[in-house]
């Protein structure tokens, strides 16, 4: 009975894990990881993906004339900095602007874009998530550290971009189904 | 009656005696001013020095201040580790010293100094000018540990008024390569709007200069100094880091989530605002340097006076020191694996959980 159990067990969770990685895995490597705002996030995610062996290349301030089809796959690390901001010598308002032209380029170049926030609540606010509902109007996925959801911004915008929304509990938990989302 | 009005007299001027010498301090034989912290090291030390080593012209200054030197019998690399910067911000000031008691080094060296700014430990004078956070605390803090109750000074922010030698500016203090607007008039003696230092200057800027040389003559590789800061604030649960060793800090922060669950804010040094320790030790010298913020319950702004800092439900001490302490030891890692001729390997520290959750007291000698 025991062993019956354990069973299947094991088979529910072994098809729950390959359903998720099918449904998630549409990127292609190489992925352009960029900072939508400046924040030292990015460091953090270029570890991620080290960590994960997803091939990247990054550039924290890359333009949309910048773009082109060598990078497959656009990682947003979304989040506002101002300290971040004032060191590269952009304003929020340019950022914007930054980061709308790239999501055009993006589109025009058929590459996937996976926006990632996991500077939780303290990487939230009214610079932060003007960047946040553009990056998600024009994603195809989206990781976040749950503190940052916790007034439903994240859910509410995944919905009406209609895409898959990953939420986890920290940010070394976001390695999994970044990786999940390659082919 | 002459006798009586003697003895009378002799007494009183006994007394005026006690009470003018600082119980706390005093000059050792060769004029070193000394405040008698009860730091008690473990047998890895392997010698004690001073910041006048470095620069002489603190010696018999109430900012001179012991450096502990631990060497392991393998090559590597050196870690420097400053606590005291601020001597409100305890957990550095503790995190220090629970690293001398319990610290063997087994390659490379650790440089220990607890007390960064020892004049900022002598007073805690309720200076108008000062936000109520960098003087409020208590006077000492106590820890049984196994041999009985042990007693630690916590201090003020700033150096005491009467110890930097020259007076506030009028206008405010800019740092003297800063193009920003002026700081308030007391940052002047803030060790940490001071480096790289300066020796013709105050007593602050003359320690900033000490330190500098230290990290310089000792050819560092890591650079930590260790702050508090408000525990709602924005700072606390922080590391900075030098943008030139942001990876390092970036790597290291992953593997303490990764290890321990613990998750600390990162932030670049902002390279405009001069005289911060990790600005100027990452540009001045060959360090990675890195700054980490633990939250002290003391240092929020409504506080009340008796705040416990030490046994604070939320943010007791132990976890505070052990958040500094794994932060180092995670960045020490992460820079021997890019630099396997620099490693830094250390041993005989309390495992982080333990620390967390027992506090310091076990681990204190």
């Amino acid at each position: 009975m025991k062993k019956t159990f354990l069973l299947c067990a094991l088979f529910l969770a072994f098809a729950a894990s390959v359903s998720g990685q099918q449904g998630l895995a549409f990127a292609e490597k190489p992925a352009l990881v960029t900072s939508i705002g400046q924040s030292a996030d990015f460091e953090m995610i270029k570890v991620l993906l080290s960590r994960a062996k997803i091939a990247f290349t990054a550039d924290p301030l890359i333009k949309a004339e910048g773009l082109n089809a060598s990078s497959k796959t656009l990682i947003l690390v979304v989040g506002a900095s101002s300290k971040g901001l004032g060191a590269a010598g952009i304003s929020a308002e340019d950022e914007l602007k930054r980061t709308n032209a790239l999501l055009k380029k993006a589109k025009e170049l058929k590459m996937s874009v996976i926006t990632l926030h996991v500077g939780g609540a303290s990487r939230r606010g009214a610079m932060s998530d003007t960047l946040i509902k553009s990056c998600m109007a024009a994603s195809d996925y989206a990781i976040v550290v749950a503190s940052g959801d916790e007034d439903g911004l994240f859910t509410a915008l995944a919905a009406q971009a209609k895409i898959a929304l990953t939420k986890v509990e920290r940010l070394s938990s976001a390695g999994a189904p970044l990786a999940a989302a390659f082919k | 009656m002459h006798t009586r009005k003697s003895v009378a007299l002799a007494a009183a001027a006994l007394l005026f005696f006690c009470l003018s010498v600082p119980s706390l301090s005093a000059q050792d034989i060769r004029g070193r001013y000394l405040i008698q912290h009860d730091y008690r090291p473990s047998d890895g030390l392997a010698r004690i020095g001073w910041l006048s080593d470095y620069y002489p012209g603190l010696l018999g200054t109430p900012g001179d201040s012991k450096v502990y030197y631990f060497e392991g019998s393998k090559p590597g690399g050196t870690l420097f580790i400053g606590g005291g910067t601020h001597g409100n911000e305890i957990a550095g000031i503790m995190a220090a010293v629970l690293l001398i008691e319990n610290l063997k080094v087994e390659a490379g060296r650790v440089i220990v100094v607890p007390n960064m700014n020892n004049s900022a430990v002598s007073h805690q004078e309720k200076e108008s000018l000062l936000p109520s956070y960098t003087t409020r605390g208590p006077a000492w803090i106590s820890i049984q540990s196994p041999s009985g109750q042990r007693f630690f000074k916590y201090g003020s922010r700033c150096t005491n008024l009467a110890h930097q030698g020259v007076p506030d500016p009028a206008g405010g203090y800019v740092h003297p390569d800063s193009n920003e607007a002026p700081l308030p008039a007391w940052e002047f003696r803030n060790l940490n709007r001071a480096y790289p230092g300066r020796i013709d200057s105050g007593l602050t800027q003359k320690i900033a200069y000490a330190v500098t040389q230290v990290l310089i003559r000792e050819k560092v590789d890591i650079a930590f100094d260790y702050h508090e800061a408000d525990a709602g604030g924005r700072l606390a649960n922080m590391m900075v880091a030098n943008p030139k060793n942001i990876g390092t800090a970036a790597a290291a922060l992953f593997d303490l989530e990764l290890d321990h669950g613990l998750s600390l804010k990162l932030e670049p040094s902002n390279m405009e605002f001069r005289g911060l320790s990790h600005r100027e030790w990452g540009a001045g010298t060959d360090a990675q340097a890195f700054l980490t913020e633990t939250p002290n319950p003391g240092m929020v702004e409504n506080a009340p006076p008796d705040v416990d800092v030490v046994n604070d439900p939320k943010n007791p001490l132990g976890s505070r020191v052990a958040k500094h302490i794994y932060s180092t030891l995670a960045v020490a890692r992460v820079y021997g694996e890019s630099n396997p001729g620099r490693m830094i390997l250390m041993s005989g520290l309390p495992a982080y959980e333990d620390l967390a959750s027992q506090g310091l007291g076990p681990y204190l000698r």
